[in-house]
């Protein structure tokens, strides 16, 4: 059998391991570059390398998640590589890492931040299935890939200011969520 | 959290970024981590399966629990490490090979037998080291008596008729992945061979005072690859010059690569009563002017103390791109003389070629 850019997620899907290389081989540049990117001021390439490895191992292992042709895989492994690296500053950081300054120049952190910094992937992750799907794709963006508001902005087509209000009403949607309140 | 890559599928997110340069051993190394991780993954589900299995007929069954051949180091694909060796000369070597994936520990030294594969022409056997100690620059699994015999061989390769060779890779600080390449160069070439495979040493081949004794032995069956021998009729492939006469008198393809059988017959020439001896090297391209790198086994050189005999080299070369329809095999020839009382030699000239034995392969 060989694999070539035609067959390759089919036979990732199918988790083949000569797909898996194939896809090492491939991505393997540009996964770094993103991993590299958020993680060099720790300095230390065995992290890097690790979180590398992780990056195409979930990959691997959630082949079967991934729909479309050879330009989205290269969006999603990408997106993954990028989780995987705030996953890991997530690990290495003693303190929280999104918090966003407000004109003073202090960290401006509310009571759902705070919970949603301590919440795990897994909690957050069930929650947000009650929020819409463009919510959803929000949070992720903000939670999951420590994207700025700006940035998250740009990618839904939206201004700052709608991502700013709708982050600030998902998070008390997710409050109410945890708390068993009723919808509002 | 499988939701979560399928949200990430939903974002399509584009991140713009140039990519980084990789180099093969990275590539390597992330391979193999990633396969160490999967296999353990794999492992602790099928032993939970196994254990439920055998504490469901553990009743019945006064059994004892299987040792897994867990956690063995996986190299992702051992051969793409050498790629970039002037003495790699093997394609597809990973379509052929056959995994064996044994380990060994003794003496702090784990050798781990990955994959090997056997043409009829060569014996490639690829294995790792693995170990805290310092090993140095390129250390191999070593045996006193030789690593490889095959029961299929009888005594026929005991002490000649094979040539061996080895190529190392230092893939961390502590581990180095080695291609072990026996040569089977006269004598017979069994269709299956049995072999066994150790050492009672591992040796650095840059300093061989640097060495760690113990003991590993392998045992693994290859089966010969399909080959094709081509004789060649006399006179049809040579050069001649200068005294020299060089002739390809067989050729044998297999799968993964080609081997030339070359006979040398070299009239060297004593000048001024002065000892001289010559050595001949062997280049090879095609029309398309590529090169190829080979494995050469060069027999016994030529010198004025025995003058008319004749030589036997082999230059086993990759497999020829497809596209090319001759191959072209140079030879370089070096002179030489005594330089002193330790007996070094010195080149007296700079090589000099003859013209090419043009071999056509279409």
């Amino acid at each position: 059998m060989r694999v070539t850019d035609e067959n390759f997620i089919k036979h990732l899907k199918k988790k083949r391991e000569e797909a898996l290389q194939y896809v090492i081989d491939e991505y393997m540049g540009i996964v770094k570059a993103i991993i590299y990117n958020a993680l060099k001021s720790y300095n230390d390439p065995q992290i890097i390398e690790e979180c590398i490895s992780d990056t195409f191992l979930g990959a691997y292992e959630n082949a079967k998640q991934f729909r479309g042709d050879k330009e989205d895989f290269r969006r999603w492994i990408c997106t993954i590589a990028k989780f995987k690296a705030i996953s890991q500053q997530r690990r290495l950081s003693k303190t929280p890492y999104f918090y966003e300054l407000n004109e003073t120049g202090e960290a401006a952190i509310s009571a759902e931040e705070e919970y949603l910094i301590k919440t795990t992937t897994e909690e957050l992750l069930i929650m947000m299935k009650q929020l819409e799907q463009l919510d959803r794709d929000i949070f992720t963006m903000k939670y999951f890939l420590n994207m700025k508001n700006e940035e998250i902005a740009i990618h839904c087509g939206l201004t700052k200011a709608a991502i700013d209000n709708r982050l600030y009403r998902g998070k008390k949607r997710l409050q109410q969520i945890r708390l068993g309140g009723s919808m509002t | 959290m499988k939701k979560l890559y399928k949200q990430f599928n939903d974002l399509n997110l584009d991140i713009n970024i140039e990519p980084m340069e990789v180099s093969t051993v990275e590539k390597e190394r992330v391979k193999r981590n990633v396969m160490m991780v999967k296999k353990k993954r794999q492992f602790i589900k099928n032993f939970i399966v196994a254990a439920t299995f055998f504490i469901a007929f553990s009743m019945t069954l006064g059994y004892t629990f299987p040792t897994f051949a867990a956690n063995l180091p996986f190299i992702g694909n051992i051969f793409e490490l050498f790629i970039d060796d002037e003495r790699y000369v093997f394609n597809n070597y990973d379509h052929y090979s056959t995994s064996v994936g044994v380990s060994q520990e003794s003496n702090e030294v784990e050798v781990t037998v990955t994959d090997a594969v056997y043409d009829g022409e060569n014996i490639t056997i690829a294995y790792t080291i693995k170990s805290e100690k310092d090993l140095g620059e390129r250390p191999v699994l070593y045996g006193e008596n030789r690593e490889l015999t095959a029961e299929e061989f009888g005594n026929r390769y005991r002490y000649d008729g094979y040539s061996t060779n080895y190529l190392v890779q230092k893939i961390n600080s502590n581990e180095y992945a080695v291609l072990y390449i026996f040569e089977l160069i006269r004598g017979s070439k069994p269709e299956e061979v049995h072999i066994n495979f150790q050492g009672n040493q591992i040796v650095d081949l840059n300093n061989v005072n640097n060495s760690v004794a113990g003991d590993w032995a392998f045992e693994f069956t290859l089966e010969k690859l399909e080959s094709e021998t081509i004789k060649v009729e006399k006179d049809s492939m040579k050069t001649e010059g200068e005294g020299i006469k060089i002739e390809a008198f067989k050729i044998t393809k297999t799968p993964i690569s080609t081997t030339f059988y070359l006979s040398e017959e070299v009239l060297v020439e004593k000048e001024n009563e002065a000892w001289r001896g010559v050595l001949i090297d062997y280049i090879v391209t095609d029309d398309l002017g590529n090169d190829y790198n080979v494995i050469h086994f060069r027999g016994t050189s030529h010198n004025t103390d025995f003058k008319g005999r004749g030589n036997f080299p082999r230059i086993v070369a990759n497999n020829f791109d497809e596209q090319a329809t001759s191959i072209m095999i140079t030879p370089v020839v070096g002179v030489y003389k005594i330089k002193d009382s330790t007996g070094a030699l010195e080149p007296i000239k700079e090589p000099y070629t003859l013209k090419p034995i043009v071999v056509p392969i279409k």
